[in-house]
């Protein structure tokens, strides 16, 4: 059925003005001349281009805000979920590296600091056998 | 959309008659056809279309372009000036007072009877339509014209639009079931 109506539709396509009458009026449209804009017209349709132009401008802007903003609080989001739970365990646990390889520093020094302090006594004792010769 | 119609626009605005004749020639039909199936009576169609191009010449320094076939700034002063004609003029002419001298008929004699009856009985049903769906059909259905810019036009959205020309087809329907 709109398919029917459709075509019956498209026959309206054969109403068209007589020859005569569009020549006529042409002609007689053609004799005037278009109207020229008043100040203000000019001004207003300046007005508006400027408008559209900072508009658009002005949205771009904000767009621009609304999109750094969100970069912006997606960093302290990452920010302020290291420094929870996770930043506190890495923290406890780089103390706890630290304490172990102190530790082990002291022990190995501890035994390096007790075998030259043997060294020393020994020298100390041969030195002392020396003086003991050469005074007496 | 005309060929080159931008340029043909850009130099009527700076009083090019050559121009504006181009623009005339190519739309003069459509607006013709669109008064004619709101307004019955020859000479008063003549006139408003006369008005409509002379409106729009006198007027092209202000149109601004904005993507849109120059049809829709057209078809916008058409709509203005028919609802100033029946505000101004109350007494609407009789729907069966259509004037056969102005449908032109290039087929044979059996087509354009054809054609003339046919046209009676839709030009009576689409003026028994509201005025919305009456543009959006003629609109549609006679000069082609996208939902895009029939809702530029009438100052509507698409899905309007839409809605518009779905009531207009079932509102047909029934008017032709009936007069069948």
């Amino acid at each position: 059925m709109e398919e029917k109506i459709s075509k019956l539709l498209k026959i309206c396509r054969g109403i068209e003005p007589s020859g005569e009458f569009k020549e006529r009026s042409r002609r007689l449209i053609l004799t005037t001349r278009p109207r020229r804009l008043t100040v203000l017209e000019i001004i207003k349709q300046e007005v508006l281009e400027n408008l559209k132009f900072s508009l658009a401008l002005g949205l771009a802007s904000v767009l621009v805000f609304i999109m750094l903003g969100g970069i912006n609080r997606g960093n302290r989001e990452q920010a302020s979920n290291i420094g929870g739970a996770e930043l506190l365990s890495e923290i406890r646990n780089v103390d706890f590296q630290i304490q172990l390889g102190e530790a082990e520093y002291f022990a190995e020094s501890a035994e390096e600091i007790a075998a030259l302090l043997g060294e020393i006594k020994e020298t100390d004792d041969q030195i002392n056998t020396v003086l003991d010769q050469i005074i007496f | 959309m005309l060929e080159g119609e931008e340029k043909l626009i850009r130099e009527a605005k700076q009083g090019k008659t050559e121009s504006f004749s181009k623009l005339y020639d190519h739309y003069l039909a459509p607006i013709y056809r669109f008064i004619y199936l709101k307004v019955n009576q020859r000479e008063t169609v003549e006139d408003l279309t006369h008005e409509v191009f002379l409106n729009a010449w006198q007027n092209i320094r202000s149109y601004r372009l904005q993507g849109f076939p120059f049809s829709s700034w057209l078809y916008q002063i058409a709509r203005n000036r028919i609802i100033d004609y029946y505000r101004t003029r109350k007494n609407h002419v009789s729907l069966e007072n259509i004037d056969p001298d102005i449908v032109k008929t290039a087929g044979s004699v059996e087509l354009a009877l054809d054609q003339e009856f046919s046209l009676e009985k839709i030009t009576a049903a689409i003026r028994n339509l509201g005025d919305d769906q009456q543009d959006v059909l003629l609109m549609r259905f006679i000069e082609d014209l996208p939902h895009q810019e029939i809702a530029q036009i009438l100052e509507k959205s698409e899905g309007a639009v839409r809605l518009i020309q779905h009531r207009a087809l079932n509102e047909l329907k029934k008017l032709f079931k009936d007069q069948a």
